[in-house]
């Protein structure tokens, strides 16, 4: 059994790890450095199938393994697509950290659940998270253990040499030593050392080593035993969660001589000179010299430089300054492993998503929805509905129905429109303001009987409505059932000036006035038809259900083929519903819009009852206006959504919504202004172009197309 | 309409289907009776199913018309929902892998939260369990589960 290190065939025994089989061969893993072979240092770092940063003390070798020495930063890997990780989440009482001895014990005592994970299982704990949460890697997989409490039962670290030539191969510690002569690898002529030396000497490879006395012993191999330092950084990472730390972990651990030169942190190469810079710079809190220097924020995490730093501190202080806060993760992971179990929010599909794709949609993401931008002939899809006939999906749009005896005085008390006086079959569009009066969305509400209303919302701000109508019903006391139907029904917007003739091909001729709805089957489909217009051509919607979309579209479809139906996408719609002036919450709205700012004085009825939002109307159109949302008007293409409106030298807002639009010859657009010397500039520059001001709706401003 | 979830044998790449019910919004005192008189799950040949979201809200799987004491109740068909039919065993697997709560002990369960990043419902009660989400999430599910 053999695997490839630098593309050099290695065999092991079977259980090796690859730094045992890589020494057995005579190769240290990383040229140099004191090996531990217990996980705590980074002298056996390797790249193992193209991941770095692996321990190769810790992972058992396996055939066929490629295996790389790691100088320097390793390349980023080559491949930005890398197989999903899998993830399990896992419940527990306890968990429990290490299996040694004191792991042991600790789980014999306890009951409950308990879980117990060991690096000697290859089970690498990452991190713990608040929870708590312990991460752990597994030759399965990653794990998120959840539970109450975590014993840390991780033992300890021997401690390594800092001093001239402690990064040259041939030094292990005690506990490294043991393990490779119980893999049967003979040292050579070994020196033992309990005490830290003066200096190791050799090229590459020590020969021999200086004691604090100044003699000289000659080896092949130097074993250093110089003390433990409780493993406990996972303790350390979860300040104020329910950790305890039995063992060795729990151990005070001596302070070894403060170190006088060398290297301390091998990770981050932080030198015992570089100490002594940021000391001398005022740097004198281990937290700070941690950050000054970068010592202890390497792969290690710690685990060589911990002792050395606090001793080294401890030496300029009255006492030892407490371990620095460790912090995930305590091994190297991978972009995968660190994904693994994250799931990104989800975009909505319409019960027509398919049948955009079948017609060759270019699809976007809008409001929470996959919808569709372009069919993909803009050109022809806002002809059809300026000339002939269109559908467009709204199915994205919030519906919810609202029921009972406390219907319209929640209604009432909710929307600044008046709502008891609309009769059943009535349509009004209305608003939606919080306590201070500022927009939050539109749509229309829609009576059914005297105690049932049909709601819609924008298809972005909808579940946020449905919150909100939930909430202001909680908070009157109002006998009212609440349903949001968004998911449950589909929506289709029949709209141009050929529509009603596609209805009528579709059977239904009683078709509603404008501002009003109907329920009535179209091509033998249930649907609630409700007359409007965001176009500014006559448009139906038909609210169905969503298993019956696609049937009612190719329906639809099928009855206009002869009269030049197109569908339409966002795109075409934003040109169109701007050439009427119609605004978008949001788009073109800013989070402190009010009626009177958007121009919509009209949709709150001050002199009605009180209603969410009519006091602060109150109070704020008591203060002179001193901005406004308007409509703009320029010759050439459209500048930019988000230009800003010059006027003189100063900007005085910008353009939220911007298309030249086909049937005008000119650009119009919508954009918030501010009060310049105690007047709203007429004429504006935008993109070094003169804007004029302009009222709209641009196009067929008496509405005439619109109520067919 | 259709009534029953499918019979489909659980498979082991999930696929998920149409649900057809009614949707009921309800004061809770007409809604316990509702669910009294129909059998808890599981669902079989005739019988229906209430699967309670709330105090004031259901879905009622399997009946061809539904009653409710109360006179203000919404009641309405509702075929916004799309299901994965597979085994208790394969639904618990995807909870483990790809949520972040336990699976309750009791059975049969109705548990709602997250699963794979989407709100879902999932129904737990031996070779008829179910994992339940609203129609717009259902192809995201089918391909966050199917990976």
């Amino acid at each position: 059994m053999s695997f490839t290190f630098d593309g050099r065939d290695i065999s092991f025994a079977p259980g090796d790890s690859i730094a045992v089989a890589l020494l057995r061969a005579g190769i240290h893993p990383t040229g140099g450095g004191c090996i531990c072979l217990g996980g705590d240092c980074p002298h056996c770092l390797v790249r193992v199938d193209g991941v770095a940063y692996v321990r190769s003390c810790q992972t058992t070798a396996a055939a066929g393994m490629v295996v790389e020495s790691q100088a320097g930063d390793p390349p980023l890997p080559e491949s930005t697509v890398q197989a999903p990780v899998e993830v399990r989440t896992v419940f527990a009482d306890l968990v429990i950290v290490g299996q040694g001895e004191a792991g042991r014990r600790a789980a014999a005592d306890v009951s409950g659940e308990v879980l117990s994970f060991d690096a000697g299982r290859g089970e690498e704990v990452i991190g713990i998270y608040a929870g708590p949460m312990v991460i752990v890697r597994t030759p399965a997989g990653m794990v998120h253990a959840r539970c109450q409490r975590v014993i840390v039962a991780t033992g300890a670290a021997e401690e390594q040499p800092i001093c001239p030539g402690s990064d040259l191969a041939g030094i292990f510690t005690q506990r490294a030593a043991e393990k490779l002569s119980s893999a049967g690898i003979d040292l050579g002529r070994t020196v033992q050392l309990t005490q830290h030396p003066q200096r190791f000497v050799g090229e590459g490879h020590v020969t021999g080593v200086i004691l604090e006395d100044g003699s000289r012993l000659e080896c092949d191999s130097v074993i250093v035993d110089l003390g433990l330092h409780p493993r406990d950084a996972l303790a350390r990472m979860g300040e104020g969660l329910e950790i305890e730390t039995v063992g060795e972990a729990a151990m005070p651990g001596e302070l070894p001589p403060p170190p006088l030169t060398g290297t301390v942190c091998p990770c981050s190469k932080v030198e015992v000179s570089d100490l002594d810079s940021v000391w001398d710079r005022g740097f004198q809190e281990m937290e700070l010299v941690k950050r000054a220097t970068l010592a202890g924020t390497g792969t290690c995490q710690g685990g060589v430089c911990l002792p050395h730093l606090r001793s080294y501190l401890a030496a300029r202080q009255s006492q030892a300054p407490s371990a620095f806060t460790a912090r995930p993760v305590t091994r190297q992971l991978t972009m995968s492993e660190a994904a693994a179990g994250f799931d990104l929010a989800p975009f909505r599909r319409t019960s027509l998503h398919q049948e955009h794709l079948r017609l060759g949609a270019i699809m976007d993401r809008f409001g929470g929805w996959w919808r569709p931008w372009r069919y993909p002939d803009v050109d022809a899809e806002y002809r059809a509905v300026r000339t002939a006939a269109s559908l467009g999906d709204v199915g994205t749009l919030g519906k919810m129905l609202v029921a009972g005896p406390g219907a319209v005085e929640l209604l009432e008390r909710l929307y600044p429109c008046r709502v008891e006086d609309l009769k059943p079959g009535g349509v009004r569009y209305a608003l939606l303001l919080d306590e201070r009066g500022y927009v939050i969305d539109d749509g229309l509400i829609c009576r059914l009987s005297d105690t049932r209303f049909f709601l819609t919302f924008t298809s972005g701000g909808a579940s946020f409505a449905e919150m909100w109508v939930r909430d202001w019903a909680e908070t009157f006391g109002l006998d009212v059932r609440i349903l949001d139907r968004t998911m449950s029904l589909g929506a289709i917007n029949v709209t141009g000036p050929r529509a009603k003739e596609l209805m009528n091909r579709l059977g239904v001729s009683d078709l509603p006035g404008y501002l009003a709805h109907t329920q009535a089957d179209v091509a033998g489909i249930p649907c609630r038809i409700i007359r409007l217009s965001f176009t500014g051509e006559v448009s139906f919607e038909l609210h169905h259900p969503v298993d019956r979309s696609v049937e009612l579209w190719r329906a639809l479809e099928a009855a206009g083929s002869d009269i030049d139906l197109y569908p339409h996408g966002l795109d075409a719609l934003f040109t169109l519903r701007l050439e009427k002036g119609h605004f978008i919450v949001g788009m073109d709205s800013e989070y402190d819009s009010t009626p009177r700012r958007l121009g919509l004085e009209w949709a709150a009825r001050l002199d009605k009852a009180d209603f969410v939002g009519k006091q602060a109307l109150l109070r704020t159109n008591l203060i002179p206006l001193n901005k406004r949302l308007v409509g703009w008007e320029m010759d050439g293409p459209a500048p930019v959504e988000g230009s800003i409106l010059i006027h003189g030298d100063a900007p005085v807002g910008q353009v939220t919504s911007s298309r030249f639009s086909p049937v005008l010859g000119k650009t119009v657009m919508l954009g918030w202004v501010r009060l310049e010397d105690d007047r709203f500039p007429e004429e504006v520059q935008v993109d070094g172009r003169v804007a004029r001001h302009a009222a709209h709706p641009f196009y067929d401003p008496s509405g005439e197309r619109a109520r067919g | 309409m259709l009534l029953i979830p499918s019979t489909t044998l659980p498979a082991s790449a999930p696929v998920v289907e149409g649900l057809a019910g009614w949707r009921v919004v309800a004061d809770p005192a007409s809604l316990d009776e509702l669910s009294g008189t129909l059998p808890v799950p599981p669902p079989s040949a005739g019988r229906g199913v209430v699967l309670r979201f709330a105090p004031d809200d259901a879905l009622v799987l399997g009946e061809n018309e539904v009653v409710v004491t109360d006179p203000h109740a919404i009641v309405e068909p509702d075929t916004g929902w799309v299901s994965i039919q597979m085994t208790e065993e394969h639904a618990l697997d995807l909870i483990a892998t790809h949520a972040l709560w336990p699976a309750p002990p009791e059975r049969p369960v109705l548990v709602q939260g997250m699963l794979a990043g989407l709100s879902v419902k999932v129904y737990l009660d031996g070779n008829q369990s179910m994992i339940i989400t609203a129609a717009p999430f259902g192809l995201e599910l089918e391909e966050r589960l199917g990976t």
